[in-house]
Order: structure tokens, then C-alpha cells, then sequence
């Protein structure tokens, strides 16, 4: 077991020794900066030619949020027509039928929206057309997306300015595929196809077993897409178990580096910011904060998923190697218990495990690692998500001092806090309701929705909250045992997630944007320094007061309940 | 679900609508 302990220290401290340089690399890239990938500004100078852009015209908040938009429109149509029709579309070696609509919009949506919920299984489910031209293609797009909001507000919060113009969005955007996502995904992507992921446009392969059984085993072009699933915080999976397949992730190696993956942007994106203001200590305050959330709900996970199931123990069974239920024998408990918080904080949501066989309390702190989503978060999203919260922390703190509240030199207003609440209050009214409107389907229908749950009481709400956190947060994950490719469950979610993930980078952006537009105020004795670790305490209690504790009557229902059933025998 | 040419229409249609909520969003937040 300590061997397993030093190996998941090894992949969380290796991953934040990369953020740093990679942090100072992202803000050279959204600065405009000369780095070792401008040989392909060619490329990229083709697509803006080819698209009749501009990427030096400079652009206000609305126009970038327009833009956003207005491309994600256009692929939401692209990815459903496309889903509905594959079975007739070329590379299908497997003959998958086409999905039907209310699956589809379901897909379309999840990928669109960066989270990766998966109501379909990726074996028969898609086609290789649209695992590639759909699902790989807007993992990169959608990651992007995120990216270049961030870098919005990049901009926006320069010390100084007072002018709402904010960058161009396609340059962020373009910038952030070929110069950052597209180069690492090549990276991981070449390691797994050494290591043995499949990398070919074959259909099923027959084998026989040693046991000799014959089995037909699913190939494809999945390691191209596997490296993007990961560092583009998607989470996707080419197979239907995700990285728990011994093809998605064949070694302690990839689990290691596809681990490393989830957090190495979210975490190195908070850095960039603090470099490109020139104000490190706040991008450090930023990641302190995070690693201090993020270490809150992994180290209970570790504790539990170790230490054995005492059900199973009671009964006899050697519990020597944790709570192995649902987990790879050849990655063990501790490594199941890193990825399932690290994937569910960073709104990945790819899984080397069954979080649905975790340990009720390592389930609650994958559940609160989507309900707070600023521990890390999703690329550049995360950093949005938190921006809400410190917007907060700045308002309250001002109260409490008597004091204007002002954040990097320019005041915090009404306007400002009003769409900070909005946005963090909207996030567990959808989570909330979602799952109350659910709950009370289920209890008055029991026979004709007997198929939603595979553990009905607790364990069965639990099922349901996180389906819907999961959506909220833009992350994927699931409690595997709820029957969700029905009408109810495709539709309601994807409500949740078109909501829960363009307001929240509306919201943030449009702080952002107002703050340019206001003259700088100079720092004196009485401004309220936001890189201190008091402000970082304050930004900390802040998040756990509004995100957690929303949570928390939701939670008692739940894991909770399921935990002193547990332990009580 | 009514059939699935209905259901693609309808679906897509309340994608849709859900983006025209976003965009005037905008100005909703412009305002505040």
C-alpha cells in the first residue's frame, strides 16, 4: 500500500511541477508573445485567411460572447444531424444503427458543452465518423472555447486598462488548439499507441480467451482521442467502461500520465493568469486555494478506498487491498481513488473505476468536487467558476471592512455582484430541482420507472443527485447503476447542461468586461489586497458557505445516510 | 416521443431556443 501512496503522490506533485512552466507558456501564447510554436502561425494565418477573419480586429465582451455562441450553434446542429444519420455514413465497420433523437440531442449537447455525459456505450453507440468528426473533433473545440473566455478576462483584468476592448476571440481560440491542446494531445496520444491503445480504422476483433471463451473485442482510431479526452478536461470515452478499459488505458503508466492529463491545464491555467497580469502571487493564491479544496476531498477518498469495505469485512472477506468493488486490480485502490476525485474536481469526468461501488463518503467527495467546480475545474472554465466566487469574496469582505469593495485596482459595484450571485446560485437550483423533480417521478411511478435504479433507498438518490451535479458541473461522470438512456433522463439533462454551461461563461466574462471599461483606481493603505492568505481563507470559506453547504441537506439524503448505514451495520 | 423525425425537429428546435436565450442574455447582463 505504500508503494500505491507514493505512486499517487508521485502523479498529483509531478502534475503541479509541469503547471508551472506551462502556466508561463500560456500566458506568452495569449500575451501574443514569441514561443517555440510560432513556425505554425503559417497554419494558423491560413485559417483565418480561409475563414475571413481578422484576428488583430480587437473585440468588446458582447462580440466575443456572440462569437462563442454563435459557433457553438453551429456545431450543436452539426453533431445531431450527424448522430441521426451515421448509420449511413461511411467508417462503420461494426454496422452501429444511428442514435435516436432524444439520444442525440442528449450527445450532441454533452460534447458540445465539454462535459462528456455518456448515455450510449462508444463500442455501439457511434461510428468511427463520429467518434472522430463529432466527439474527438469537439473535444478540441469545446476545450478551446473554455480556454479563450478565460483568456477574455485574461485581458480584461490587466492592471490599468480602462478600455473595453478585450483581444479577438478567434485568435484565442485558434491559439489555444494548435499552439496548447493540439501539441500535448500529440504527446500522450503517441504514448498510449506504444503502450498499446489502438490507433487503427479495423472493426471487432474475434479472440478466444484462456478460458476459451470467444470474444469480439472493439479497435479504432481511440489514442488520438483518448490524449485529448484527458487534457482537454472532456472525459469522454472511446470504450464504454472509459479508462477503466484495459485498451483505454493499458498501464500503471498511461494511468499515471492520462492522470496527469486531467489536471496538468486546469491547474497551470490559474498560473497564466497570475503571469499574464504580472501579479504571480495572485495566480499562486489562486492555485493554493484549489490544491487546498481539491486536497479536503482526496485525501478522505484515499483514506476510505484503502482501508476496505467494513461490510465486506464483517462478512470475512480480506479487505488487505482497500475497497477493490468496482476497481482494476492492476491500478489498485489508491490510484482509483486518485482519478475519481481528480476527474470529478476538474470537470473531466473519465473514470478508472465504477464510482457507483466507491465508498459512500469518497462518492459524496466526487459529488462535492462538482458541486463547488472551482477546485481546478474544467480548462479555463475553472478559473471562471472561481472568478465568481472571489468577485463574492471581494464584496463580503468589503462589507465587513466598510469599505468599497475593489478587485485588481477597480471597484466592485452592484452590477457586478448581482451576476456573480446569479451565476453561483444557479448552479445548485439546477442540481436541486433536477434532482427533486426526479426523485418524485421515481416515488409516485416505482413500477413503470423500476429501471432507473439499481440500488433503490440511498444509494439510489445518490444515483440520481450526482446525474444531475454531474450534468450541472459539465463533467460526465456517472453513478453507473442509474438507467439514463431514457426520454427523462437524455432530455432533462441536456437541458441542465446547455444552462449550466453558457451562462456560467457568460456571467463571469461579462464581470470581466465591465471591470475593463472602469478607470483604475491606485492602490492605497485602505485596499483590500487579494493575494494575501488572508484573502485566500476568505475566498476558500466563501466557496464551501455558497457551494457546499447548498448541498448539504441533498447530501444527508444520500451518501451520507448510506455511510452510517454502513457503518452501523 | 412522438416519431423520430418529430422528436429530431422538436429537440433541435429547443437547442436552438436555448441559444436564443443566451444571446439575449447579453444584453440582460449589459443592463445590470
Amino acid at each position: 500500500m505504500t508503494s500505491e501512496l507514493l505512486g499517487v503522490a508521485g502523479i498529483f506533485l509531478s502534475a503541479l511541477a509541469l503547471a508551472v512552466p506551462l502556466g508561463a507558456y500560456l500566458a506568452r501564447v495569449y500575451h501574443g508573445e514569441r514561443t517555440w510554436l510560432d513556425f505554425l502561425a503559417p497554419v494558423e494565418r491560413g485559417l483565418f485567411r480561409l475563414a475571413g477573419i481578422d484576428p488583430r480586429q480587437p473585440m468588446t465582451w458582447p462580440q466575443h460572447l456572440r462569437a462563442l455562441l454563435a459557433i457553438n450553434v453551429g456545431w450543436l446542429i452539426w453533431a445531431m444531424v450527424l448522430l441521426c444519420t451515421q448509420s449511413h455514413l461511411p467508417l462503420n465497420p461494426d454496422g452501429n444503427a444511428s442514435m435516436a433523437p432524444d439520444l442525440a440531442f442528449n450527445t450532441a449537447i454533452s460534447f458540445l458543452v465539454n462535459c462528456n455525459l455518456q448515455h450510449y456505450s462508444g463500442e455501439s453507440g457511434l461510428t468511427y465518423l463520429t467518434q472522430v468528426v463529432v466527439i474527438q473533433f469537439l473535444q478540441f473545440m469545446t476545450a478551446a472555447t473554455g480556454m479563450a473566455a478565460a483568456a477574455v478576462t485574461f485581458n480584461a483584468l490587466q492592471p490599468g486598462r480602462s478600455s473595453g476592448e478585450l483581444g479577438n476571440f478567434w485568435d484565442y481560440f485558434v491559439k489555444s488548439v494548435t499552439r496548447v491542446l493540439l501539441p500535448l494531445s500529440l504527446v500522450l496520444a503517441t504514448v498510449l499507441v506504444f503502450q498499446g491503445t489502438p490507433m487503427n480504422l479495423e472493426g471487432k476483433a474475434s479472440i478466444v480467451t484462456l478460458q476459451g471463451d470467444s470474444v469480439q473485442v472493439s479497435r479504432g482510431p481511440a489514442a488520438a482521442m483518448i490524449g485529448i479526452k484527458q487534457l482537454g478536461t472532456n472525459g469522454g470515452g472511446w470504450f464504454g467502461v472509459n479508462s477503466a478499459h484495459p485498451l483505454e488505458n493499458p498501464t500503471y503508466l498511461t494511468n499515471a500520465l492520462e492522470n496527469i492529463g486531467i489536471l496538468l491545464i486546469p491547474m497551470a491555467m490559474v498560473l497564466a493568469l497570475g503571469f499574464y497580469l504580472r501579479r504571480p502571487r495572485f495566480g499562486w493564491m489562486t492555485l493554493g486555494v484549489m490544491t487546498a479544496g481539491y486536497l479536503m476531498l482526496q485525501l478522505p477518498a484515499l483514506w476510505l478506498e484503502t482501508h476496505g469495505n467494513p461490510a465486506l469485512a464483517r462478512m470475512g472477506v480480506d479487505q488487505s487491498l482497500g475497497a477493490l468493488e468496482g476497481k482494476e486490480m492492476r491500478l489498485g485502490t489508491a490510484a482509483s481513488a486518485l482519478w475519481a476525485v481528480t476527474t470529478t474536481v476538474t470537470s473531466n469526468g473519465s473514470v478508472n473505476a465504477m464510482h457507483d461501488s466507491l465508498m459512500p463518503v469518497s462518492g459524496m467527495a466526487a459529488m462535492l468536487g462538482m458541486m463547488t467546480n472551482a477546485f481546478y475545474g474544467g480548462v479555463g472554465v475553472g478559473w471562471l467558476n472561481f472568478f465568481i466566487f472571489v468577485i463574492v469574496a471581494v464584496f463580503v469582505a468589503g462589507l465587513m471592512v466598510g469599505r468599497t469593495p475593489e478587485l485588481l485596482g477597480k471597484k466592485i459595484e452592484a452590477g457586478e455582484v448581482k451576476i456573480a450571485i446569479l451565476i453561483a446560485l444557479l448552479h445548485p437550483l439546477l442540481i436541486l430541482v433536477g434532482t427533486a423533480l426526479a426523485a418524485h417521478l421515481y416515488t409516485r411511478h416505482p413500477a413503470e420507472l423500476n429501471g432507473w435504479l439499481a440500488n433503490p433507498g440511498f444509494h439510489g438518490f445518490s444515483e440520481m443527485l450526482y446525474e444531475y451535479t454531474s450534468s450541472a458541473a459539465n463533467n460526465g461522470s456517472g453513478f453507473e447503476g442509474l438507467g439514463d438512456n431514457t426520454p427523462w433522463w437524455n432530455v432533462s439533462t441536456g437541458v441542465v447542461l446547455l444552462l449550466a454551461r453558457y451562462l456560467p461563461i457568460i456571467g463571469p466574462v461579462a464581470i470581466a468586461g465591465r471591470l475593463a471599461l472602469k478607470k483604475a483606481v491606485p492602490d492605497s493603505a485602505g485596499t483590500l489586497r487579494t493575494d494575501t492568505a488572508t484573502f485566500a481563507l476568505m475566498v476558500f470559506f466563501v466557496i464551501w458557505i455558497i457551494a457546499a453547504l447548498a448541498f448539504f441537506p441533498a447530501l444527508t439524503l444520500g451518501p451520507l445516510a448510506e455511510h452510517f448505514g454502513l457503518r452501523a451495520g | 416521443m412522438i416519431s423520430p423525425p418529430v422528436d429530431f425537429a422538436l429537440l433541435l428546435a429547443s437547442g436552438l431556443a436555448g441559444f436564443w436565450l443566451f444571446f439575449r442574455s447579453l444584453s440582460f447582463f449589459e443592463k445590470l
